[in-house]
């Protein structure tokens, strides 16, 4: 629903009610009359703008409004007998769209059906629901093999401000957008030029058609921002009837709650913890409690949150990490120690993920993981400065080579096969004389020969299908395909 | 007294304004001066009929906490004032004001008061919002419809 002054007297008519506002708050107001009037029921003010019912109390109705726009003491308000939905539709793909689905100044325009679906909806339940089958690639080695995804997983992304959220965001968007699912990515009460960078990615790499941007600014009125990840769960919802896999990215969460806040000590709620109402729990949990794997489809959602100073251990993190399956957590340390991504993998974890990978990834990413911990004690030992036995400097070395093959700039996508077979190469002790930029770039030169040449691919697809257990892709490699 | 004296006296919500200043400034007197300053302050105050109703209230209290208390369930009382919001067409005289006031008190009782305010954009009738109820009896909207209902038959005769 739009801004309409001409709609007013038709909803004045229509509900034979009225309302005046008698005090006005920043984004909220207080209005008597409205008898009638439900909660969470939208209205409007006869200067156009529009809100929704927060609470009733006997003397007054508590209006948010979503409109930075100044009220009036005696504005009159209708009531619309409506609750607050969004465009909805395959028209909206491509575009830039507030979370009333209007698309931005900028933004092309929508073309193609739409249709209006309410905001609030209650999570489909456990029927309509399924297992989570089916892997989810990011085209990030070092999440695809040590903390795997599954199409219909709630996986959060968290970290510090600046530490590459937001880059292995679009990455993970644009990997799952070239493979032709619906991408919808959600920026709650960011900056303007945040929104023009994530539209300008999505341009610049060919896949704005596959992907709606549903944004709300900082300078949008706290309703508004509040509104923004339902309408974009609204819209994920539209598309997973269509029977069509979504990846909906929720960026970021702890704005929201913080805006949340902002509106919940504006009505006077009780504070609670850090002075956040006692509902940001419920606020959060029936917001995603609406992905998942569904028989139809799936949403898949994948949820920022910033922390400070490496801290995850505050209040909407945890609550965060209590509703979602795993979290992703991008280690300020690790991203000053110049490794990108900055995904911490002891650190993060996945619920559902492993559930979804073959047998071979599973075995693979269990073994590197275990490594991992290994390489890390061993290079503590090291600060010590004693003489080791070659097994543990073949170990050691071991270590880096993975590491600098984890090691991945924000415009390489490792397919996954790929990322499986230079592992199985490293563990096989193909690179073991590789510089880390000759690793690097023989990478490179695999990924554009996986997608060129069909004969690589197929000899790629065929090591891997042929390899049970990762034991045997290493014997597979060396026997036959060290050198391709 | 009991306050129903100076509820059925208010007609309007200029009227009520006007009250509620009167009686806090009584209420500001009531410990500061003597009896008979008090009451030129009363005089000075509310018209004849008000300062009426008032002396009626405090009749017989010697205690000015007594004064004070009472016109504070005064005040009290008229706050709960129901408004009947009333759009005219045109600037009502007294007489018509009066003549609306005693209809509005007789149909939704005693306390309620008139808050009019003119558009002449409705051409005549009026718009009635109470207790959040809203009826459009105005005659701009009664010319729509009619021109709606009646549009092909008016537009025959041209």
């Amino acid at each position: 629903m739009t801004k309409s002054s001409q709609n007013f007297e038709h909803y004045l008519e229509k509900t034979g009610e009225v309302g005046f506002v008698e005090q006005v708050f920043p984004s909220l107001i207080y209005a008597s009359g409205l008898p009638g009037v439900h909660p969470s029921e939208l209205v409007m003010f006869e200067s156009g703008e529009i809100g929704q019912v927060l609470s009733i109390n006997l003397k007054y109705v508590e209006v948010l409004v979503f409109s930075p726009a100044y009220m009036k003491v005696g504005t009159r308000i209708a009531r619309t007998d409506d609750f607050v939905s969004v465009s909805a539709g395959s028209g909206l793909l491509g575009t830039v769209v507030n979370p009333f689905g209007v698309p931005y100044g900028f933004s092309k325009r929508v073309l193609g059906p739409v249709e209006n679906r309410y905001l609030d909806l209650i999570p489909s339940g456990i029927n309509d629901r399924v297992n989570i089958k089916d892997p989810l690639e990011t085209g990030i080695s070092v999440v695809d093999l040590i903390v795997p995804l599954g199409k219909g997983q709630r996986e959060l992304v968290i970290g510090d401000r600046k530490s590459g959220k937001s880059v292995f965001l679009l990455q993970a968007l644009f990997n799952q957008a070239v493979k032709g699912e619906v991408c919808i990515y959600c920026l709650v009460g960011k900056r303007q030029s945040d929104i023009m960078h994530v539209n300008k990615y999505v341009k610049e790499k060919g896949v704005a058609k596959q992907t709606i941007i549903m944004a709300s600014s900082a300078s949008d009125s706290p309703g508004l921002i509040f509104l923004t990840p339902y309408a974009a769960m609204t819209i994920a919802e539209y598309f997973r009837d269509q029977g069509k896999n979504v990846v909906l990215i929720l960026d970021d969460l702890t704005t929201h709650a913080a805006v949340y806040r902002e509106i919940a000590l504006l009505a006077r709620r009780f504070p609670g913890r850090n002075s956040y109402p006692g509902d940001i729990f419920y606020v959060h949990s029936r917001l995603l409690e609406r992905a998942g794997a569904f028989k139809k489809s799936t949403i898949t959602a994948l949820i920022a949150a910033e922390t400070v100073m490496g801290d995850l251990s505050g209040y909407i993190q945890t609550n965060l990490m209590a509703i979602t399956d795993g979290h992703l957590f991008f280690d300020i340390e690790l991203f000053n120690q110049g490794i990108r991504p900055a995904v911490n993998p002891y650190l993060s974890v996945t619920r559902v993920g492993e559930q979804a990978q073959t047998p071979l990834v599973r075995d693979m990413g269990r073994t590197i993981s275990r490594f991992l911990s290994h390489y890390q004690r061993l290079k503590e030992l090291t600060h010590f400065g004693s003489e080791f036995e070659q097994r543990v400097k073949d170990e050691l070395v071991m270590g880096d080579k993975i590491n600098d093959f984890f090691t991945q700039s924000p415009d390489r996508i490792v397919p996954l096969p790929i990322s499986i077979f230079a592992i199985g190469q490293i563990w096989g002790g193909v690179y073991k004389r590789f510089e880390a930029k000759e690793l690097s770039e023989k990478i490179r030169k695999y990924i554009e020969r996986y997608s060129s040449d069909n004969a690589f691919k197929g000899l790629i697809d065929n090591i891997i299908s042929k390899s049970q257990t990762f034991e045997e892709l290493v014997k597979n490699i060396t026997n036959d395909y060290k050198e391709i | 007294m009991s306050s129903n004296n100076a509820l059925s006296q208010i007609k309007t919500k200029e009227e009520l304004d006007s009250f509620k200043e009167g009686i806090n400034a009584l209420i500001a007197a009531s410990f500061k001066v003597d009896k008979e300053k008090f009451a030129n302050v009363l005089k000075q105050s509310f018209d004849q009929n008000q300062a009426g109703i008032i002396e009626q209230e405090i009749k017989g209290i010697d205690s000015a906490e007594l004064v004070d208390n009472s016109l504070r369930e005064l005040l009290k009382n008229i706050n709960q004032i129901e408004e009947v919001k009333l759009l005219l067409a045109f600037s009502p005289k007294l007489a018509f004001i009066e003549r609306l006031s005693f209809w509005f008190k007789n149909q939704f009782g005693q306390n309620t008061m008139l808050d009019i305010s003119v558009d002449p954009a409705i051409l005549g009738g009026t718009i009635v919002a109470y207790k959040g109820k809203y009826i459009d009896l105005s005659l701009a909207k009664e010319l729509d419809e009619y021109f709606i209902k009646n549009h092909d038959k008016i537009k025959s005769k041209f």
